[in-house]
């Protein structure tokens, strides 16, 4: 059985505070790996990790960063209507400091706990779905 | 055309960092003074199995207050975490302020890393799944199961790098990795840095922990603990060892100067170490010799016999290597910083290696 | 009295070349040395490719007995020390010092992950079946596998060298460190000749899969030749390579007085850290910048003085462009005139290795006066926007070259060479 998404929320939030050696009240669902809690590249590969055995899946990491958005990071229009979707989907994110046409380099910012949690879900349905 | 080199800077120390198993500086002072020992059956991992049980460990030790960026403590084993914390400590104690070292160097000489043996275990599985030789089985192991941040966390390198980024220092940057004069040699070639006119400010000596189970595992079957004097220890002694006129300008106390640097290998190479770092100087003169390492009989009449064709009259000796175990490339520079405590004006400390390497370093003290 | 330091002898081990003459011929003819990794069954790694040395002879003069019980690292680094030695004419000098960068302390031993899976159990690990795994399979020479250490010792008592000794290890920046520490030695006068370099190889299981775990390493399987591409668009990261390179540096009015064949100039060496992050390089590529400014200003030489560039060019994004970024801040104008290779694009990454191989790629180039090519240059990057000397070596004056090499941990080297006349 799937976990719900606040059960996934919660354990995403402690893997991120730990790998990145934040205090849990820094963690915040919307909080950016990069901008708020100074994750580089390496920390992404470290939570891919942590999460792979925490939710006993392999994670593609290179799927982390769009969260549920389905973005081409090759494609310019895929990104603006990605982003687009996702600045109407998570209003709490810090928009402000984001480009307004962002680049592909700029996506990973967008990673938060919060969609880290929406992919995982997402995931372990298809994961399911497909075992069924 | 290379610019000549600028002969007349002179290398001095101004501050030190010490963390042994006795503790601070002053606490691993006090220790020795009162002959007191610090090996103790190993907490780090169960080494009761191992022809050496015992240890030289900083159980006290707490690495974290030294990480301004905490993050790195996931990266660090417990050399990067000595070396972290003796940096700072060395840095203060050389009266600069956190934010002070954007021009400084590093040079950590230390000879271990952890190889995270249980991690590897844990990855592995056990001989019973799989033929860990079997490239096919070890390679889908590992790749799946293995923390992948493994490599940062045991490249030799990362000793320095991790002072370097907590302390925010530019300045010229390296590991030594000679064995077990490591320690020593960083403390020689920081002056060479400081003489040659490369930088003014260096951190520099010795990092290690050989309380680690492939370094008891590698000595036990090289027979290392055949006798009972070699007890493996963590520790480190960093220095601040600055150019004089960067050090009078800023007012610094001085420690000592380094006056005499050597390094060789083969036979006999410590009297050849010892002679040069001599140089013209009369061994007379110095006052205090702080001997290499005292484990395996072989090595301490060898050491005997080169201190016999050097000084006619030997100067007083002193060791802790009895006292607190062996702290590997951290050991030489850990016998120093107690050799200043005490009063005798000019130092020579000893190191050797596993293959023959031989380091000496000569320290004046300095009357402020 | 100012002490220069000249090249008097070189010896090489690399992928495309076993001797300098070959590596040179191999590198003006941009010839790629990578390939299906043949060493080790590699299918279950997601990179199978790599630059290996398939065999070569053990040198004359080494006993057959204790090469049979060396690590491919020591291998190496012997064999290319005795090309040197020879090179440099060195038959009676004892008073040389070896400084050699080697390996990044061996994780290529088996009888570690035997003992580690002996070890393992379900709840915690058994430390009592761990050593006794250990000391049943543990092969000859473990405390000096495990030490880089041991190789400069190993190669100084081949020789009876007496001078200084010493192991330095910065990572993949340790090749070209250890010839800016030599080069010291012999301007303060610990030395007037010193046999510098690097040796390494990360083939093998274990190194292979620490690189793959950190997603660093290229996994253009089917087309290994055209996988390590520098500075080019569709690059996914760096290749493996292994071997060495070994340098006598020597003072040079002492090799004058010997009548040595100079075959280059240490003009100047810089050394820096980042102090940023473990991986990633400092956006503004501060280490880099600074690194080759202080060989430059070691050297009494001003950016103009710099014909040609041998990049540090791993073939991965970042570091790339973080590359190009610094290049262009220090040079400036000068960025645009000047000519920039990758041998890496050749040989791969030889890690520990690398700077002292490039070094003599280096010094090749100084020698022939001829760029070689950074291959697999079709589609460069537009953000790498300089003179890579794309496919095709080029002949051009060149007095001056500098080359970088760059460290995880953010350790940055950069050596100024010139013609040493």
């Amino acid at each position: 059985m799937t976990p719900d998404l606040e059960t996934i929320q919660h354990e995403v939030a402690a893997i991120v505070a730990d790998a990145l050696n934040a205090s849990a009240e820094d963690v915040h669902p919307y909080s950016s790996l990069i901008d708020d809690l100074g994750a580089e590249s390496i920390d992404f590969i470290d939570i891919v990790f942590r999460l792979e055995s925490a939710f006993h899946t392999l994670i593609p990491s290179e799927e982390l960063w769009a969260g549920s958005q389905k973005i081409d990071p090759n494609d310019p229009a895929s990104i603006a209507r990605g982003v687009a979707n996702l600045r109407a989907s998570m209003p709490e994110f810090a928009w402000d400091r984001f480009p307004t046409t962002p680049a592909k380099r700029d996506l990973p910012r967008l990673i938060t706990v919060s969609s880290i949690a929406a992919y995982v879900q997402q995931h372990l349905a298809t994961e399911a779905a497909s075992k069924r | 055309m290379p610019m000549a080199p600028n002969t007349s800077r002179r290398a001095v120390l101004t501050g030190s960092g010490v963390v042994t198993p006795f503790g601070t500086l002053q606490q691993s002072a006090d220790a020795v003074h009162a002959r007191r020992g610090a090996v103790a059956p190993a907490r780090s991992f169960d080494a009761s199995a191992f022809a050496e049980s015992r240890a030289g460990e900083c159980n006290d030790f707490d690495a974290r207050p030294w990480f301004r960026i905490p993050k790195a403590l996931k990266l660090a084993d417990q050399r990067t975490r000595l070396a972290v914390a003796a940096a700072g400590i060395a840095f203060a104690d050389a009266g600069f302020a956190d934010d002070a070292a954007a021009d400084a160097g590093v040079l950590v000489g230390s000879s271990s890393h952890d190889m995270q043996v249980p991690d590897l275990g844990r990855a592995l599985g056990s001989l019973s799944e799989g033929d860990v030789n079997d490239a096919d089985y070890f390679g889908a192991r590992i790749l799946r199961k293995l923390p992948p941040l493994w490599l940062l966390v045991n490249l030799p390198n990362m000793a320095s790098a991790h002072v370097a980024i907590q302390l925010g220092a530019h300045g010229p940057n390296s590991t030594l990795t000679t064995d077990w004069i490591a320690g020593l040699q960083a403390l020689g070639e920081a002056a060479r840095w400081v003489a040659d006119g490369e930088v003014d400010v260096v951190i520099a000596g010795g990092a290690d922990c050989g309380v680690l189970p492939i370094l008891y595992a590698t000595l036990d079957a090289e027979g290392y603990f055949a006798g009972d004097a070699f007890v493996p220890a963590e520790g480190a002694a960093l220095f601040v060892v600055e150019e004089l006129e960067h050090a009078r300008a800023r007012g610094a106390r001085i420690l000592g100067e380094i006056t005499g640097y050597a390094s060789s290998t083969g036979e006999g190479a410590l009297a050849r170490t010892m002679q040069k770092a001599l140089g013209a100087r009369e061994p007379s003169s110095i006052d205090l010799l702080c001997d290499a390492a005292l484990f395996a009989r072989s090595h301490v009449e060898d050491e005997q016999r080169a201190v016999r064709d050097v000084f006619q009259n030997p100067p007083p000796r002193f060791e802790c290597n009895s006292l607190m175990g062996f702290a590997m490339a951290a050991a030489a520079p850990i016998a120093l910083a107690l050799a200043l405590e005490g009063t005798e004006q000019s130092v020579m400390v000893n190191s050797v290696g596993t293959m023959q390497q031989a380091a000496t370093l000569i320290v004046d003290r300095w009357d402020n | 009295m100012t002490r220069r330091v000249v090249v008097t002898g070189m010896g090489v081990v690399a992928p495309n070349g076993r001797d300098v003459a070959a590596f040179r011929a191999s590198l003006r003819e941009g010839r790629s040395a990578v390939a299906r990794i043949r060493r080790f069954a590699s299918s279950a790694f997601p990179t199978r490719i790599g630059a290996e040395i398939d065999d070569f002879d053990a040198p004359p003069s080494i006993d057959p007995e204790l090469w049979a019980q060396l690590d491919r690292i020591a291998r190496f680094a012997l064999a290319a020390a005795a090309q040197a030695v020879a090179d440099a004419a060195l038959t009676r000098a004892t008073d040389v010092g070896v400084l050699i960068a080697a390996g990044f302390g061996s994780y290529d031993h088996e009888e570690i992950f035997t003992a580690a899976a002996a070890g393992h159990t379900a709840d915690g690990f058994d430390w009592g079946a761990f050593r006794r795994q250990f000391l049943d399979t543990v092969k000859p020479r473990a405390l000096a596998r495990w030490s880089p250490g041991s190789v400069p010792a190993l190669v100084a008592q081949q020789y009876g060298f007496t001078g200084p000794v010493m192991s330095v290890m910065t990572a993949c920046a340790a090749g070209t460190q250890a010839l800016g520490d030599a080069a010291r030695w012999i301007r303060r006068g610990d030395a007037d000749v010193v046999v510098a370099g690097g040796a390494d190889s990360e083939l093998y299981p274990m190194g292979v899969a620490s690189f793959c775990l950190l997603r660093a390493l290229s996994r253009r399987n089917d087309e290994p030749q055209q996988a390590s591409r520098p500075f080019s668009a569709t690059r996914d990261g760096f290749v493996l390579g292994e071997g060495a390179g070994m340098l006598v540096l020597e003072e040079r009015e002492h090799a004058l007085a010997r009548g040595a064949t100079i075959h280059g100039e240490v003009l100047g060496f810089g050394s820096s850290c980042d102090s940023y992050r473990v991986t990633d390089p400092h956006p503004d590529g501060v280490g880099a910048t600074l690194s080759m400014q202080r060989a430059l200003k070691q050297a009494g030489l001003s950016v103009s003085d710099v014909d040609y560039l041998n990049a540090h060019g791993t073939s991965t994004a970042l570091n790339d462009r973080i590359e190009v970024g610094a290049i262009k801040r220090l040079f400036a104008e000068h960025a645009n005139r000047l000519a920039i290779s990758s041998t890496k694009s050749m040989i791969g990454h030889l890690t520990v290795a690398a700077g002292a191989v490039e070094a003599i790629a280096t010094i090749c180039s100084l020698q022939e006066q001829l760029a070689h090519p950074t291959i697999n240059l079709h589609d460069p990057d537009p953000e790498c926007d300089l003179d890579f000397v794309p496919n095709v070596a080029r002949p051009m004056k060149m007095d001056v070259a500098l080359s970088n090499s760059f460290a995880f941990g953010g350790q940055c080297t950069s050596i100024a060479l010139g013609r040493g006349d």
